[in-house]
């Protein structure tokens, strides 16, 4: 998918162009074309069932921001803040955030293998629950920049727009956020152990 | 890349996000409800008609006040309407600290352009009004007719101070920009920067023509038919 993106990346300036100017199809391209990375977004950072409302409320806000892009970043980085942002304000409204959710086939690794690759499958799908536990656990933003860098798969310049946050500020909180995250599984292990 | 990091990697692939809905539709629908130009409604609404001046409601146009409370709802804005009579006031002039200039004058002690409508020419008269600690001043007026016809400027992006109560507001365009009309007389409130509401009960406004552009936020006001305030709004130079 990355090997797409300088393509796509062009592609998006000229429909943005046509947006600023006021060509609603354009924008409705653009929409198109952003959805799936908006709603996984917004879904990776808690969103939960409200993702969807989350996402058209970001796409309304962009068009109407629109004239203040200035292509300093990406547009999808630019639109992913606007959803990362209105994801924080539904945290704020309703107290309550959804965490990571594990797929549902992950809760039973051991369905579709058999015999040695089994034992292998439990303990790889353990570890996994441990680690979204250990995800919930993080404060918001540490939170945050795990899922731009690791989940999202996002640059560190995209990371930067994203969350709006100093260069300096992304590459600290991501090595910070990696330790907190290492003590945690620690000391889940030992509790286990 | 150590050990964390490839499995925060491999996690991604294991983590629940549901197919993404098209919300493309409601998209569409939102934005066409609210055609293009209306987005800068708010920023006259935070800064032009809740900033500045305020129309008081005659007992009974309540209705036509929900009206535009509605307008200003869908808007973004949140502005209260409320028919109770208005905070006492306790100066004369609405505007504080309001003293005649010079138009180069003016100019210097605003941070806004100051223009004057080619349709209505020099001002007889400019005022300044509510300077900040910098001896900048917040508000410039250009008055005409001995008075009787006003132009208040207004620093756009000044944060929205207000309270707004509305009497019979209408939405016409000036240079296909949405402005707010008020036909009538009413009665002009201005709250301060420290806060306080300011009411001018001795004069009460004729029709008013609130609007916004580059920034600044306009207001005109006199015994005027709509047509004619929208021509010199128009004409800002």
């Amino acid at each position: 998918m990355r090997v797409d993106q300088p393509e796509v990346a062009l592609d998006d300036d000229e429909f943005v162009t046509r947006a600023q100017a006021g060509d609603l199809e354009a924008y409705e391209l653009l929409v198109a074309r952003h959805t799936a990375s908006a709603y996984r977004t917004a879904v990776l950072l808690g969103a939960g069932s409200d993702a969807e409302d989350v996402i058209q409320e970001a796409f309304v806000k962009g068009y109407r921001k629109l004239s203040r892009y200035r292509r300093e970043s990406s547009f999808r980085s630019w639109l992913l803040a606007i959803v990362a942002n209105e994801t924080r304000n539904l945290h704020r409204s309703r107290s309550r955030r959804d965490g990571l959710v594990l797929r549902a086939a992950a809760a039973e690794p051991g369905s579709e293998v058999t015999g040695d690759g089994a034992v292998g499958a439990v303990l790889a799908a353990e570890r996994r629950a441990l680690l979204v536990q250990a995800l919930r656990r993080l404060p918001e933003k540490d939170r945050e920049v795990i899922v731009c860098r690791f989940f999202l798969d996002l640059s560190e310049d995209e990371t930067v727009t994203m969350l709006g946050w100093p260069r300096g500020t992304v590459k600290s909180r991501t090595s910070r956020a990696l330790a907190k995250l290492r003590g945690l599984l620690d000391l889940q292990e030992v509790h286990r152990g | 890349m150590d050990d964390l990091e490839r499995e925060l990697r491999d996690l991604r692939a294991w983590l629940e996000t549901p197919e993404a809905p098209d919300v493309t539709a409601r998209v569409r629908a939102q934005l066409a409800a609210s055609a293009p130009r209306r987005r800068r409604w708010r920023y006259y609404l935070a800064a032009g008609l809740v900033a500045l001046l305020v129309a008081l409601l005659p007992p009974g146009r309540a209705a036509v006040a929900d009206a535009v409370a509605g307008l200003l709802r869908f808007a973004g804005v949140t502005i209260v309407t409320s028919p109770g009579p208005p905070p006492p006031s306790r100066t004369v002039s609405p505007l504080p600290s309001q003293r005649p200039a010079g138009l180069d004058e003016a100019q210097r002690a605003v941070r806004f352009p100051i223009r004057v409508p080619a349709r209505l020419g020099p001002p007889e008269q400019v005022l300044v009004a509510d300077p900040d600690g910098t001896g900048r001043y917040r508000v410039a007026t250009l008055l005409y007719r001995g008075g009787a016809l006003r132009v208040d400027a207004f620093d756009g992006h000044l944060d929205p101070v207000f309270v707004k109560r509305s009497s019979a507001a209408e939405l016409v365009t000036v240079h296909g920009d949405f402005a707010a009309w008020v036909a009538g007389p009413h009665a002009l409130t201005y709250v301060d920067r420290a806060g306080e509401v300011r009411v001018e009960t001795a004069r009460l406004a004729a029709s008013t023509l609130i609007w916004q552009e580059a920034g600044v936020s306009y207001r005109l006001e006199g015994d005027l038919a709509k047509a004619e305030a929208i021509e010199i709004a128009e004409s800002l130079g």
